[in-house]
């Protein structure tokens, strides 16, 4: 006797129905509540790997359902199908930096991210060297050591008093402090100025203010790399 | 060699509405609230408006730190001994220091025109056009043939491509890219946290690209 595939009518609708909610791909039936739906992101991700399997995309309203749920079971049993005994085929022993990596993916799984306290907003004065030095953090010595001159010199910039060939310099430590102060507060803008060899801040000074300011404005936006 | 536009419109393009994506957005030293739809003419699928989001927060935080492997290698939490199981069980879940705090968004978006490039069947389409699909995870500067491709969405009239992830190579890591098509197809968009920084596994877990992988993370 042939196999009737075709589930009972109220069967299909259920079934589609609930698909439908939980897989996040909603027709034109679907009632907004998916949206909500904490288990939306995985199914969908479930839904991708029957895609894979069973080949292009169909909604399943035109065959009333039935079409999609039966991928899903296929899925399913292809599966289970797929997963020979551990005694035939014992698992490949990983390298250490495979086992770590998708170790790490389980873990980054249930913890993406850190919430953090949002940096406090810094007040900016007009001067520029306060300023320079109240978005990055960086001391008048810092400043003093990577533009080779003695922080006592530093210290007598003050308005109309900056040596007109550090003026540049000193707006590009303003412009990247206030770049990244969002972020990373000025703690932060001085760690991040002052890693590397040679430094950021080295390099702001030998002259790279291009590169460096490229650098931090890298993070204004997500490209997908 | 020029893509062929002819096998790239028997791509199967949906109506469907994606209910979660996520994205992380810098924040401005004023204290002004971050802008989610700031975007740049760079990366894989530059176009003059391209947002890329991706299916899952762990995927967007390993864009991101694919994107800044330095300040990842600055990051080293283990003081330079390396990260082994025993040190990812033990600091795993904890965030990485050095990186920029962003905020992170979740945004809906109801597409008349969604390009599915995972499947067999779009790949068969992509490779017949002479688009190499191992372009998806292509490094940078370069990308593979990614960016010509993006450069042929507004003809093909794609509102957004579903695509693999660079930085999460794994099934579930996928990136949808959203044209300035797609950007009409907005519903709505939520705030998701105000400041995170990525976690140490997802950095460990990131694929980054070659030979730019900190090397605490083994």
């Amino acid at each position: 006797m042939p196999l009737d595939l075709t589930p009972s009518t109220p069967d299909v609708k259920q079934s589609s129905h609930d698909w439908l909610v939980v897989k996040g791909w909603p027709s034109t039936q679907a009632t907004g509540d998916e949206y909500s739906d904490p288990l939306t992101l995985g199914s969908y991700i479930d839904t991708l790997k029957i895609i894979s399997l069973f080949g292009p995309w169909a909604t399943g309203d035109e065959y009333g359902g039935v079409f999609v749920t039966s991928k899903v079971r296929l899925a399913g049993l292809r599966e289970h199908a797929a997963e020979p005994p551990d005694t035939l085929h014992p698992p490949a022993e990983q390298s250490p930096a495979e086992s770590v990596q998708s170790r790490a993916a389980t873990i980054a799984r249930a913890v993406p991210a850190v919430p953090v306290e949002r940096p406090p907003v810094p007040h900016l004065t007009g001067e520029l060297l306060d300023d320079a030095r109240i978005v990055t953090g960086l001391t008048l010595d810092q400043i003093a050591r990577a533009v080779r001159v003695s922080g006592r010199a530093v210290a007598a910039w003050r308005a109309g008093t900056v040596p007109s060939h550090r003026v540049s310099f000193l707006q590009a430590i303003r412009s990247i402090g206030v770049s990244l102060v969002g972020g990373l507060g000025p703690s932060g803008v001085q760690r991040w100025l002052l890693a590397g060899t040679p430094s950021r801040l080295d390099r702001l000074a030998a002259g790279d203010v291009d590169g460096v300011v490229a650098e931090a404005r890298a993070y204004e936006t997500s490209p997908a790399t | 060699m020029a893509l062929d536009p002819g096998p790239l419109r028997e791509i199967p393009v949906q109506r469907t509405a994606l209910t979660v994506y996520f994205r992380q957005v810098w924040l401005p030293g004023d204290g002004s609230a971050p802008d989610p739809f700031f975007v740049r003419r760079e990366g894989r699928w530059a176009t003059d408006w391209t947002l890329y989001t991706a299916t899952s927060p762990e995927v967007a935080w390993a864009e991101y730190c694919r994107n800044h492997p330095s300040d990842v290698a600055n990051a080293d939490i283990t003081g330079g001994v390396g990260l082994d199981l025993a040190g990812l069980a033990a600091l795993g879940s904890l965030a990485l220091g050095a990186v920029p705090a962003r905020a992170l968004y979740e945004l809906d978006f109801a597409f008349d025109r969604l390009a599915d490039l995972t499947s067999a069947w779009a790949s068969e389409l992509l490779t017949r056009a002479g688009f190499d699909t191992a372009s998806f995870t292509a490094d940078p500067p370069g990308y593979g043939d990614c960016p010509e491709l993006a450069s042929l969405a507004a003809t093909l009239e794609w509102q957004a491509i579903l695509v693999p992830s660079a930085a999460w190579q794994l099934p579930d890591g996928l990136c949808v890219p959203v044209f300035q098509e797609g950007r009409l197809a907005l519903v709505e968009h939520r705030r998701v946290v105000a400041a995170a920084r990525p976690s140490v596994a997802v950095a460990a877990a990131t694929t980054y690209a070659d030979a730019l992988r900190p090397r605490w993370l083994a």
